[in-house]
């Protein structure tokens, strides 16, 4: 029984891949294929001359023929004003093209299981406020009301668990969620080396609940990272023999760099592969071996065990605590990072099965744990159900749906038991002079890996005697130096009165809600007035921006 | 939205304005970067060094600046190229020769030149405190370890109760001695106070609102007794100067308002000796040392309890959040 009433879906909006799943009656994530058949849609895009917009493979395909129409990675300038290169001679935010990778995901949903309502969209759990807001835009630009943005390893975890419980015999599918209360409880180390970016986390799953321990990452470290250096490699070797630099004409340069992708992926299977390169009208056959590659690679590799080592340093955590190491993301199918984290742990890591899709499937799960969490369908929970059709009509005016059209009701029973706290992946404090080092210094009020929600209060004294104004700068970052650090609001108050003696008291409190909203009030005690900063993670943008780039985005033809 | 054109952010050079390089060293090779000198060849100093420069130049990796971003990777890879090469012998061989020739300097030479130290052969692990939990400090002979709050300290407490200068150890006569900067500064080694104190393994020394325990390098004790480590966070009250404590099993220690607490809470709610916590067996427990306004466990007056993950503790006018993470 297909239902052709407005769904959920979760969307992993990845550098280089993305995808798109939904959860079935049965509470099995399901991913949904593209118009090409594929679980996975490239992150690329095409802008052509005449503003016509190719998204996916099409547009992967083409960015070796004309690379100055091709926009790739730009998730990792998400955050940035503009991507890092006009495409098709214009610029770009980074939040429109992922805009457009959002759109066609979600044609090619609708076109095959119907409308879509919501959304959950994962970023990296080392995302900043900055990079998350700016995927929340990304999805209000595409026209996709966001429910929530998740983080991708704790996405990973949730969607493993459903995973694991099936392998173990798991014989009614119509219990999977209720299923993963009867696993065991156990500690996971989620290792998510993407296209573009690392994650590390690590989980507690205790019956239904999911407390994300800590979590470190590198958003600018990925497996491009890898091509890159393979290319730059390749490029020496193609100009010593042939005197060309390949990297200098943008069309060798596309090609190489796909190559080199080919090549890394040979070599995940094959101890040796041969790299064929074309460059001004010349052809060269370059050996490359797995060690070679290993070698050239060494400082990457040895980034993602330091990573590993500070999160578990961080968490005070030692290796005999982890129960399990699950290997996501696209990247980690190199069998270096394999061997490495079986040398620093001790235990044989678990590659996720599907690791392109475990992420969207994880997505998938919340975003039917949201709708049905959401929806007002009672169930008691020694199973006999009370869905009482004068009760259900009752209770679900407001959304005009009907849970149980979507989901048995054991799924909706068990999901309604889910519980996921998550902690922050950044420090957030203030900018203060500090009297004894006499020096603006980043004062850290919420440390990073702090369990949300969370509240916190500090207090600093004014600076001056007869200070009328007090300016509070909100930052992100573990630095002392601010300079280290992102602002990513200020709390002012005005109008004091006159006659405050220096060192007045003013109460900092931070509030971190589990959406990961951010509110910061400052109070000057001795008067009662305050300054207050809500920093919402909805917008980056205005509303007036959104709709102007809606407005345009829509306008750009799709083929 | 950041974008250096946008906002008054300026570009940083990472070698020079972030690690406190000199300018004429810059790129620095494996050992300048590092801050150990040159051709050291004793693999956990290296490590130390590399994790102190990788958590340094990792704060920056964010910098609303493009430039400087990217600055910062290639300095991210350049302290893991120089793990890779100088904790793996047979790459360090051969950097080392290329380096001693590119400097015009004889290795043997380098050296024996360099004061004679030791390979050392003992630690100071931080086992309670607001933060640097687990983290090892090694004791070089031949060079004095301070403890202060001060950033040219050996080890940097942080914390109202850290002074400048707080404590020095430094080796004499084979034995490692502590004492603590002058009369004024309270140290306590194994729950006394002391003026000057011999270090034996497994000692504890409690500094500035920091427990250390020394330990020799090859017996390696392992800190961690089968009880998770602790966590007690300031959940509601006025604000102190530590909202966070944590601890490592095995470990005893007093919350209250005294300077020789280990948790001071300066607060009049508050006894001088509050109460105590520690592990027994694969549990934290708390008891009340006969405190004023007593001690509560989620609400309930109790003498002694023991304590399990998110329960609130009451200690006066303090609700505080146990968090034990297995």
């Amino acid at each position: 029984m297909q239902s052709r009433q407005p769904r959920y879906v979760g969307i992993d909006l990845g550098t280089t891949f993305s995808g798109i799943a939904y959860v079935d009656r049965a509470g099995r994530p399901v991913s949904v294929p593209n118009r090409d058949g594929s679980f996975v849609t490239p992150s690329v895009v095409m802008i052509g001359s005449n503003r016509e917009i190719k998204v996916g493979e099409v547009a992967r395909r083409a960015a070796i023929e004309h690379p100055d129409l091709v926009a790739v990675n730009f998730k990792r300038d998400m955050g940035d004003k503009f991507y890092h290169q006009p495409v098709g001679g214009k610029e770009f935010s980074p939040e429109a093209l992922s805009a457009l990778v959002l759109r066609r995901l979600r044609e090619d949903f609708e076109s095959q299981i119907g409308p879509v309502r919501g959304a959950v969209i994962t970023v990296p759990a080392y995302f900043g406020d900055l990079r998350r807001k700016a995927t929340q835009d990304a999805g209000r630009i595409a026209a996709l009301d966001v429910v929530d943005i998740i983080n991708e390893p704790t996405a990973a975890a949730l969607a493993n668990a459903f995973r694991q419980y099936l392998e173990a015999g798991g014989s009614s599918i119509r219990f999977e969620i209720a299923a993963i209360a009867a696993t065991a409880p156990s500690t996971t180390l989620v290792f998510d080396l993407g296209g573009g970016t690392f994650d590390a986390t690590i989980i507690r799953i205790n019956g239904e609940h999911f407390n994300v321990l800590a979590t470190g990452g590198e958003v600018r470290l990925g497996g491009v990272d890898f091509d890159r250096r393979l290319a730059m490699r390749l490029a020496d070797d193609f100009e010593k023999h042939h005197g060309h630099d390949a990297r200098k004409d943008e069309n060798a340069k596309a090609l190489l760099f796909a190559t080199a992708e080919q090549v890394k992926i040979a070599l995940s299977a094959e101890p040796q592969t041969t790299a064929r390169l074309r460059a001004d009208g010349q052809d060269m056959a370059v050996p490359m071996t797995r060690d070679r590659f290993e070698h050239m690679t060494a400082d990457l590799l040895t980034r993602l065990q330091m990573t590993v080592e500070m999160l578990l340093e961080d968490a005070l955590l030692t290796w005999d605590r982890i129960d399990d190491v699950l290997l996501v993301g696209g990247a980690s199918r190199m069998p270096m990072v394999c061997r490495m984290l079986e040398r620093i742990s001790g235990r044989k890591p678990n590659m996720a099965t599907a690791p392109e899709q475990i992420v969207a499937h994880g997505a998938a799960i919340h975003a039917a744990i949201t709708q049905m969490a959401t929806s007002a369908a009672t169930v008691t929970t020694d199973g006999a159900r009370t869905f009482g059709s004068s009760e259900l009509a009752e209770s679900e005016t407001g959304s005009g749906e009907n849970i149980l059209d979507f989901f048995d009701p054991p799924v909706v029973e068990a999901a309604q038991k889910i519980q996921m706290a998550d902690v922050n992946s950044h420090s957030l404090g203030v900018i203060v002079r500090s009297s004894k080092e006499n020096r603006i210094v980043n004062s850290v009020v919420i440390p990073g890996n702090t369990p949300i929600p969370t509240a916190r209060t500090k207090v600093f004294g004014t600076e001056a005697a007869n200070q009328r104004i007090i300016r509070v700068p909100v930052v992100e970052g573990s630095s002392r130096d601010p300079r280290g650090c992102t602002q990513i609001g200020e709390c002012v108050i005005r109008d004091l009165p006159k006659g405050l003696p220096q060192g007045s008291p003013v109460e900092v409190v931070f509030k971190y809600d589990r959406s990961g909203r951010i509110h910061v009030q400052a109070t000057e005690t001795t008067t009662q007035f305050t300054g207050e900063a809500s920093i919402q993670r909805d917008s980056g943008f205005d509303q007036k921006t959104i709709e102007e780039l809606t407005r345009a985005v829509r306008e750009l033809t799709v083929e | 939205m950041t974008d250096s054109d946008d906002q008054n952010v300026t570009t940083l050079r990472p070698y020079t304005e972030i690690l406190g390089l000199p300018a004429d060293q810059c790129p620095p090779h494996h050992y300048s970067l590092l801050g150990v000198e040159l051709f050291c060849s004793h693999f956990e100093r290296i490590n130390q060094a590399v994790r102190k420069r990788y958590r340094t130049i990792r704060e920056y990796h964010d910098h609303p600046d493009r430039k400087t971003r990217e600055a910062v990777q290639d300095v991210m890879n350049a302290v893991a190229i120089a793990r890779v090469v100088l904790t793996d012998p047979a790459r360090k061989e051969s950097y080392d020769i290329e380096l001693a020739h590119r400097l015009g300097v004889d290795r043997e030479s380098v050296l024996s030149d360099q004061l004679a130290s030791p390979i050392p052969e003992c630690q100071l692990i931080v086992v309670a405190g607001p933060r640097l939990i687990g983290q090892r400090h090694e004791l070089v002979e031949g060079t004095d370890f301070t403890i202060g709050s001060n950033s040219n300290c050996s080890l940097l407490i942080d914390g109202s109760r850290a002074a400048d200068v707080h404590a020095t150890a430094w080796f004499t006569d084979g034995d490692w001695v502590i004492k603590p900067a002058d009369r004024e500064k309270i140290i306590q080694v194994n729950g006394t106070t002391t003026l000057e104190f011999v270090l034996a393994p497994g000692d504890l020394v409690d500094v500035g609102g920091y427990r250390l325990m020394f330990c020799g390098v090859q017996e390696k004790p392992d800190p961690r007794g089968s009880a998770p480590p602790l966590s007690m966070i300031m959940h509601k009250g006025i604000s102190v100067a530590m909202p966070v404590f944590n601890a490592l099993p095995s470990q005893r220690f007093v919350v209250g308002q005294s300077e020789t607490a280990l948790w001071q809470l300066s607060d009049p709610t508050i006894s001088r000796h509050h109460c105590v916590v520690r592990t027994v067996g694969d549990a934290w427990e708390v008891e009340d040392m006969e405190s004023t306004n007593g001690v509560q466990v989620n609400g309930v007056e109790v003498l002694r309890a023991v304590l399990a993950d998110r329960d609130i503790l009451t200690l006066g006018q303090f609700d505080i959040l146990i968090s034990l993470r297995y």
